[in-house]
């Protein structure tokens, strides 16, 4: 049995406090930052209560670039890790919507000036940030982001803590982050989920969210560096999950079935009781809707009788989305380890239908276990468990993987709306975008004919983006600077998030297991894979559709364009749709024969050199007992500018491969297309492949299969 | 405008505010209800975009408190809060 992961520092930067023992203390004594929205003229809300952080108005660093240093630089102040090797730190983070503030600021300048300036773009992709943390950290080991709505960090504790326990890195240096923008505050206000006042989490009167921002960090650790660098943990992470309603693209279930889901498997990690859970550290939106049904879900899960206190803290932090997941847990850490709990600020009057008070009194009395929860858009939940005490966590098993069923979208153009998902009648698919379209006729596509064995919690949906759903996003905002905030657009809002496919094949599946909607430029798809694959290892699933898609855009062209100038050959016209969707599992899974199996994923910046790059082939290749040798089949992707191109070359020549096959051109410019590699393939039956992406940050991604 | 001509109004601006493809407006008939299954099977961000929508087309700001599931039951119980509205 493994040794739960340890926390070993913390950081955090809000309005609440600019470190996180001076936030603590605010949710403590129940002191809110709450003030009147002044970070953007905004005719239609400057009368709503945001919670905004002290920061300073740079042109250079992002609202949520300057909330992470700052919480890095305090999580960093107290531990030292230049014994363990770089390649070993990785970093998670979660964010819903990165820097898109900056994004809507540069784009009202555009429309004023006339002038294109799409580089700004930049901060839109929300990997930008995992990587400027992981930089700043010189971390070597993966960097990917999570970004499933108000969950995205919950997500991301949650992987880290399974690529801990299975080995894949020994330190994770989780985020999670989000700044206040347009398109939050007119989104949320066009779904009439903001309140008019200061909000009053499972109060009867509650009446909906105050938004707020956030940047925060949690440095986790495996035992065993625990143990060689002689760490003083905080506090240990005892259990973790996530699981989907698959119910609808924004209510949550109405009695909370998914969050069930989710505090069950937590607590089944390390074996643990309901009664032995000292305090619920709630989402506790005020909303109607997420107050009532998470309440529902505690009564069902913890019984009468073993109810703990529970309290929302999001009278004081407000509503920081992506960021909620590490607000809550490092609240968790600094509630255990001061021996203080916070109260549910903001609470009066209880609720008949809700029944149960939260917190009313902040108190100190010993804090054993303290379960976190994030609950968000798609019914995504992701819910962390941390223990004052070290516990045993279950196995896992790095099992054999197999690709059971495959569908792939994309010819190097852009398809036609009407043409998608033809079989469902027009009514039924009048909401759904272009590119919920493409993901959700290639993960059908890919289950054709494939009865799994396995219940529908047991099947995840881990979808890679790179841009996400960059026409709904443009056109709401577009919308809100045009208009001047006179139009709402809901249903554009509740399909701008980047988990949008992936919730949107859950409800119509009903695939409950992790939902997850992974980030990471040309390495989005192998992420997404790697995070199934530790699901899967993990127990937590028995398969899942794997998958990625991107989609034509004028501002991804515009934006590649601009690149393209500088640094980039990639050709902007040749911007497209792509969508690929893979079904893998374990062998009992389903009755299908299988096409694949999967081998391994590594994910990594790239070594210095292409000798230090081929070390590190031949090493994964050893560990799963084959060599240089036993390779018969290359693949790679397309290089975008001179340097992939050279690197490429230099590499090929190292590892005594004549060529890399180099099947991706043809599905266009897209940051999806290097899921198409298992597919392209498949006709090498019998053939050990590697293929091998490196993405335009220089993160590079290894994945070997055998073609059965 | 009277309720009659009012109602074929709504019908025609519902389907382009919601996007009601393979739907015409003399596919809707102004007493079934809406939100149910039966009708038009719409949720609770439709209604939202039908909040949107009433207040762009005809001027009319829907009160947050009122209770849109009465209001919005209908295309004809939708035109009489518009015209008790405007009234």
């Amino acid at each position: 049995m493994a040794c739960s992961p340890a926390v070993v520092a913390v950081g955090l930067n809000c309005s609440a406090g600019s470190n996180a023992e001076e936030s603590f203390r605010s949710a403590f004594l129940g002191n809110d930052a709450l003030q009147k929205l002044s970070l953007f003229k905004s005719p239609r809300h400057s009368e709503r209560f945001v919670a905004q952080a002290d920061l300073k108005n740079s042109k250079r660093l992002s609202r949520c670039t300057q909330m992470l240093y700052l919480a890095l630089d305090e999580a960093f102040e107290k531990i030292d890790l230049k014994q363990i090797s770089a390649d070993r730190i990785s970093v998670w983070l979660g964010t819903s919507i990165g820097g898109i503030f900056e994004t809507e600021n540069m784009l009202i300048e555009s429309r004023q000036t006339g002038e294109k300036n799409f580089s700004a773009l930049s901060t839109y992709e929300c990997s930008t940030l995992a990587e400027i943390v992981s930089k700043r950290i010189k971390a070597k080991g993966e960097c990917t982001v999570f970004s499933t709505a108000c969950s995205s960090s919950s997500l991301a504790i949650a992987d880290a803590c399974n690529a801990i326990v299975q080995g894949d890195c020994d330190v994770a240096v989780v985020c999670g982050a989000d700044a206040l923008s347009r398109i939050t505050v007119n989104g949320f206000g066009s779904l009439l989920l903001l309140s008019d006042k200061k909000c009053s989490p499972f109060d009867k009167n509650r009446n909906g969210i105050n938004l707020g921002e956030a940047g925060g960090v949690m440095v986790i650790c495996s035992d065993a560096i625990v143990r060689k660098l002689s760490l003083k943990p905080l506090a240990y992470l005892s259990g973790w999950a996530c699981s989907c309603d698959a119910y609808h693209a924004t209510a949550p279930h109405p009695t909370g079935d998914g969050a069930f889901d989710a505090f069950k498997k937590s607590l089944e990690k390390s074996g643990m009781n309901a009664g032995s859970i000292t305090h619920y550290i709630a989402h506790g939106t005020a909303t109607q809707g997420n107050d009532t049904s998470e309440a529902s879900a505690m009564k069902n899960f913890f019984g009468e009788d073993c109810l703990p206190t529970f309290s929302s803290i999001k009278r004081i932090f407000g509503h920081t989305l992506g960021a909620s997941g590490i607000v809550n847990a490092i609240l968790s850490v600094k509630a255990i380890v001061s021996g203080k709990l916070p109260k549910n600020s903001g609470f009066e009057t209880i609720d008949e239908n809700i029944g149960i008070p939260p917190l009313t009194e902040s108190k100190t009395l010993d804090v054993e276990n303290i379960l976190s929860a994030s609950l968000g858009f798609g019914g995504n939940n992701g819910v962390s468990l941390f223990s004052k005490y070290p516990k045993n966590i279950k196995d896992f098993n790095k099992k054999r993987l197999f690709v059971y069923g495959v569908s792939l979208l994309g010819n190097g153009g852009i398809f036609p709306d009407a043409e998608l998902l033809k079989e469902i009648s027009p009514l039924k698919k009048r909401k759904w975008a272009h590119l919920q379209k493409m993901g959700l006729q290639t993960a059908k596509e890919a289950m054709q004919d494939i009865v799994p064995n396995v219940q529908g919690d047991k099947i995840a949906v881990c979808w890679g983006t790179g841009l996400g759903m960059t026409s709904q996003t443009a056109s709401f905002i577009e919308n809100v600077i045009d208009k001047n905030e006179a139009e709402p657009m809901p249903t554009a809002f509740t399909n701008s998030v980047h988990n949008a496919v992936s919730s949107l094949i859950a409800v119509q599946s009903g695939y409950k297991g992790l939902n997850s909607a992974t980030t990471a430029k040309e390495i989005s798809f192998e992420s997404a894979l790697l995070q199934a694959m530790r699901e899967i290892y993990s127990g937590d699933a028995l398969a899942s559709i794997v998958g990625s898609a991107d989609e034509y855009s004028h501002y991804a062209s515009d934006f590649l364009a601009s690149r393209s100038a500088k640094y980039s050959r990639a050709d902007s016209s040749k911007v497209s749709d792509f969508s690929v969707a893979y079904f893998i599992g374990d062998e009992q899974c389903c009755d299908r024969t299988p096409l694949a199996e999967i081998l391994t994923v590594d994910i990594a910046r790239r070594a210095y050199n292409v000798e230090l790059e081929t070390n590190r082939i031949v090493r994964l290749l050893k560990a799963n007992g084959l060599s240089l040798e036993s390779i018969s089949y290359w693949s790679m992707l397309d290089c975008v500018n001179n340097f992939q191109e050279k690197w490429m070359s230099a590499l090929s020549e190292k590892l005594g491969v004549c060529e890399f096959a180099k099947p991706l051109g043809k599905y266009g410019a897209n940051y999806s297309v290097s899921g198409a590699s298992i597919f392209e393939s498949l006709s090498e039956k019998g053939k050990t492949c590697v293929h091998y992406s490196l993405s335009s940050t220089n993160m590079s991604a290894i994945t070997i299969f055998k073609v059965l | 405008m009277d309720k009659k001509t009012l109602i074929d109004d709504i019908k025609n601006k519902l389907v382009v505010a919601l996007n009601l493809q393979g739907v015409s407006a003399d596919d809707i008939d102004e007493n079934s209800e809406l939100f149910s299954d039966d009708g038009l099977g719409l949720d609770s961000v439709d209604a939202l975009e039908l909040v949107v929508m009433v207040e762009r087309e005809y001027g009319v700001v829907v009160d947050e408190n009122d209770d849109r599931k009465t209001t919005f039951a209908s295309v004809s119980s939708l035109a009489d809060y518009i015209i008790s509205k405007k009234s």
